[in-house]
């Protein structure tokens, strides 16, 4: 199936996520992203990123509590599903396949 | 700082473009990084990131917010469905709306086209915005009049001292020339002078020729399209040569498109100005190229940017370094040329044009039959809001919201106006042929014309907004549990609103037949006005060249036939306007005074039928005539003389003229200038021949005319006119509006008639009840009649108070504009008065004399 591959952005985003644990909502997969990753990413990037993430069953997400600092907003807060860590691994795995195949680097290591 | 929060109109555009469902998150996220760039980098720099957010979330087209599904087409398909069978239902009253704001809308629109033709005219000049005319106030002893005409050098030599002038175009509109190729002879009306720049200055359409070149020479003519198939058919004109005036031959050197109509600049051939110029032109004009004669005008173009208060401010110098002895006389000043069409009523001299009065007035009245047409459909709906309340009950009951309510009676206004807008295009299609006749105008309604398009799509909403929303807002008002509960009928509300409406329908009916009235009359008094010389039977022609060097046997071959004996030669007649002369009563140069010249002979003032006031007319036998002059009443008053006769007076730089009579004033040219003061002189060198002829010979005259012109001159066509047409002539293009502005006005009479019908017709139908019991309890018919008029009655009565008043400050307002004007008197408010009257009680009575005759049975038996 197409949608069952993974962009490189998304694969970040699922990631970031995923380090974050219990305190994945968009602003902070988005300081994190720009800290560790050094990478600029616009909100609305993040935003679209991770509803269609969530749509692709990689994510789930839950409203949490209102809080001062948003202006009275909720946060919906994201973890990675079963799936997604699948998908995670897959990748992953798919990269170390390819990695042992090249033979310099892999007797490097 | 006062606000500290991001910016509103983000987060409007956020809540209306992010799906509602995750709005309150993505806005969340958005002040949370808001907060945070505001502590780190200040609130500017947040503000503007978070516009960038926002407008960066536009992109997210799987987040939009989904338009609600109401599922609107259905509901908007029901609106227009009831909207069609309510039309159907009452038919009468739909028929009155749709037809009355048809005719309002046919009348905007031909108005605003009207106005628009009015508005492009000279426009189509890429350097129009730089272009100017040379006006000047001539402050002489009649006040100060603008006028139009400069002097021949007055213009190049501009050229070489105000560095603002890049280019300066002199132009004199000659008249009429009779030009002859081969042994064909034509009259052409509009022959003009034009500097050989002309061309490149304005903007008309050469078809053949290069513009720099073609007026260069000193006997180049440049003709017209059309003038050139007139002349020489299919041949090639270019380098053909015409015999003109004085028997030069002038060569064809370009072809112009016709000039279109929209130009104040009208002409069908154009000749280099350098064939006037003295020494090296062969017609050597010298009053055309010096620096006294003020007859011609001068267009200036001034360099892109340049100051014309610099060069206003550098004008009087320059009149006193060159033209000392008039400089303080006159003061000249630059018209823009864009202006010259419509703001030049106040100056002389310059084409007839119709001026901005006209557009006001026509935009008025355009806007006055919308307005009529728009109170008639608020009237007619608000009156009728009462039959649907059970309707609008019923959709409340199953939730409708008010704006729902609000925008269903609008698509049925919207219905309404668009019935109205096409059959209202459709009758503006239909009558463009005669409104262009009316006018003088060659208007044409063009659909693809994008300005007209968006005219009328600006009108639709307009109107629909402005006949809709407040039977709309009433309608949606209703209580549902009032109008459902209730048996008995509503209170149809709004019956101030109505009330107020139709005395403003009264109103402006009432402005609109005051002014009918009076634009007839004037228009009458401008035909028949006593000119203080009789222009009936008088048959006019010119010599030409031909003729006037051997007149004397021509004159003497119409004095022999009985038809044409009784006629005067003269250079001047009371038709033209001719230029104005310095004159110094008893030729003391101070004193100086411009007046009218009049080189006439003896026969003159008998055949026009002039008064003589005193002294004695010139008389042929006497040799010192030559040296007379007769002056007019004005030129009297003005000259502060107490007994004229004898007296002397200096004429341009000629000698001394005696005074031997005074002649009563009298108009000539058109009734919008005042009478001016007035010389007349005998003259060596005649050429306009007044012929007076019986109205019973005219025909006879005319034909004997023709055969003792044709015996004389055999190159030169005759042409001949009388001279009350000539003079209607002036009044055609006004009058010709003003009776299309009279139109317009009965079109308003009869679209408030519509309404007025169609609210007695439910007032009627309101009452039949009332009117049955009180017929039960004996109630006469002239009582019930009463009872129902008497509303109306009283409405007419306010609409006299205000409209007597506003009719007569606008027509008094109108007749400024004319020098000689009818007195308004009382006459027509009460013939305003009386045809209202009359129609109100007609159309009133129509339905109420049917409710007082019937059978109160027929209404009480349901009860």
């Amino acid at each position: 199936m197409k949608g069952n591959h993974l962009g490189e952005f998304e694969e970040l985003v699922l990631l970031v996520v995923a380090s974050l644990q219990d305190n994945a909502y968009a602003v902070t997969v988005k300081l994190e992203m720009e800290e560790r990753a050094d990478r600029k990413a616009n909100i609305s990037a993040i935003h679209s990123t991770l509803y269609r993430l969530e749509e692709k069953g990689l994510l789930e997400s839950e409203v949490g509590g209102i809080t001062n600092t948003r202006g009275g907003k909720r946060k919906r807060y994201f973890k990675v599903t079963n799936e997604g860590f699948e998908m995670l691994r897959d990748a992953e795995q798919l990269r170390r396949t390819f990695w042992n195949m090249i033979p310099q680097l892999s007797g490097l290591k | 700082m006062k606000n500290r929060k991001p910016p509103l109109i983000a987060r409007k555009l956020l809540k209306w473009l992010i799906a509602e469902s995750i709005y309150d998150e993505v806005i969340g996220d958005l002040n949370e990084l808001f907060d945070l760039r505001k502590q780190q980098q200040g609130l500017a720099v947040a503000r503007w990131y978070f516009l960038k957010d926002t407008f960066l979330s536009i992109r997210n087209f799987r987040l939009r917010r989904k338009s609600k599904s109401q599922n609107t087409t259905a509901m908007y398909k029901n609106y227009f469905k009831i909207a069609y069978r309510n039309m159907l239902r009452h038919k009468f009253y739909s028929t009155a709306n749709i037809l009355s704001l048809s005719f309002g809308i046919a009348s905007a629109l031909l108005i605003v086209l009207f106005i628009k033709s009015e508005v492009s005219f000279d426009k189509f000049h890429e350097n129009a915005t730089q272009l100017y005319r040379l006006n000047k106030v001539n402050n002489g002893n009649s006040g100060a009049i603008k006028n139009s005409e400069s002097s021949g050098s007055f213009g190049p030599t501009m050229l070489e001292e105000f560095p603002e002038v890049e280019a300066v175009v002199r132009y004199e509109n000659w008249g009429s020339m009779v030009f002859t190729h081969g042994d064909k002879n034509l009259r052409v009306e509009e022959i003009s002078f034009a500097e050989e720049n002309f061309l490149e200055v304005f903007d008309f359409k050469l078809i053949r020729g290069n513009a720099a070149e073609v007026l260069k020479g000193t006997t180049s003519i440049v003709l017209t399209e059309s003038t050139a198939a007139a002349l020489f058919g299919t041949v090639n004109p270019i380098n053909q040569f015409v015999k003109g005036m004085n028997g030069v031959d002038f060569m064809v050197t370009g072809i112009l498109e016709d000039v279109p109509q929209n130009s104040h600049l009208q002409f069908d051939a154009l000749i280099s100005w350098n064939a006037t110029v003295p020494g090296t032109g062969p017609l050597s004009v010298n009053w055309m190229n010096n620096w006294n004669t003020q007859g011609i005008s001068t267009y200036l173009m001034l360099k892109p940017g340049a100051d014309v208060a610099a060069v206003h401010t550098k004008l009087p110098a320059f009149e006193e370094k060159h033209i000392p002895e008039r400089a303080e006389r006159y003061d000249f000043y630059l018209q823009p040329f864009a202006d010259i069409y419509l703001h030049s009523a106040d100056i002389q001299f310059s084409e007839a044009m119709t001026g901005t009065r006209f557009i006001y007035v026509m935009a008025s009245i355009a806007l006055a039959i919308l307005l009529i047409a728009i109170f008639n459909y608020v009237n007619i709906s608000t009156s009728k809001a009462t039959l649907r309340a059970k309707e609008v009950g019923v959709r409340k009951v199953v939730g409708a919201r008010r704006s729902q309510l609000i925008w269903q009676q609008l698509s049925e206004s919207f219905l309404v106006v668009m019935l109205a807008t096409i059959i209202g295009a459709v009758l503006t299609y239909g009558a463009m042929p005669f409104f262009n006749e009316f006018t003088g105008r060659s208007l044409s309604f063009d659909l693809i014309d994008g300005q007209l398009l968006f005219i009328i799509a600006l009108l639709i909403p307009v109107v629909v907004l402005a006949s809709g929303i407040y039977p709309a807002m009433m309608v949606a008002g209703y209580r549902a549990v009032t109008v459902l509960k209730s048996t008995a009928s509503v209170r149809a509300g709004g019956n101030s609103a109505r009330q107020v409406l139709i005395t403003l329908q009264f109103v402006i009916t009432m402005v609109m037949i005051v002014g009918t009235f009076m634009i007839s009359r004037q228009t009458q008094f401008m035909h028949t006005a006593d000119l203080g010389y009789n222009k009936n039977n008088v048959l006019m022609t010119e010599l030409s060249d031909g003729l006037y060097a051997d007149r004397e046997a021509f004159v003497n071959a119409l004095k022999a036939n009985q038809y044409t004996s009784n006629l005067s030669m003269s250079q001047q007649t009371p038709k033209m306007s001719n230029i104005g002369y310095s004159v110094y009563p008893d030729g003391v140069k101070e004193r100086e005074m411009s007046a009218r010249l009049f080189r006439v002979d003896q026969q003159f003032i008998e055949l026009y039928e002039m008064e003589m006031l005193a002294g004695r007319n010139f008389n042929e036998e006497i040799s010192s005539d030559n040296r007379s002059a007769i002056i007019n009443q004005t030129m009297l008053e003005q000259s502060g003389w107490e007994d004229p006769i004898g007296k002397t007076i200096g004429i341009g730089d000629e000698d001394l003229y005696q005074v031997i009579g005074v002649v009563d004033d009298f108009n000539f040219y058109s009734l919008h200038k005042e009478v001016e003061p007035i010389v007349m002189q005998t003259t060596e060198r005649p050429y306009s021949v007044s012929i007076k002829v019986s109205e019973a010979t005219r025909q006879q005259a005319i034909k004997a005319l023709e055969d003792i012109w044709l015996e004389h001159e055999t190159r030169e066509p005759l042409s001949y006119t009388f001279l009350e047409d000539d003079l209607a002539a002036f009044y055609d293009n006004e009058s010709n509006i003003l009776q299309a502005i009279m139109i317009f006005a009965i079109i308003s009479v009869v679209i408030s008639c519509f309404g007025l019908y169609g609210l007695t017709a439910f007032t009627v139908e309101r009452k039949l009840r009332e009117v049955g019991i009180r017929k039960v309890l004996g109630a006469g018919e002239m009582s019930v009649i009463f009872l129902i008029n008497k509303r109306f009655l009283m409405v007419l009565l306010i609409a006299l108070c205000l409209g007597v008043p506003a009719g007569y400050y606008l027509m008094d307002l109108w007749l400024q504009g004319f020098a000689f004007r009818v007195s308004m008197g009382a006459e027509p408010f009460i013939m305003a008065t009386a045809v209202l009257l009359s129609i109100t009680l007609l159309t009133v009575s129509l339905l109420t004399v049917r409710a007082a005759r019937m059978n109160p049975a027929n209404v009480l038996r349901a009860e």
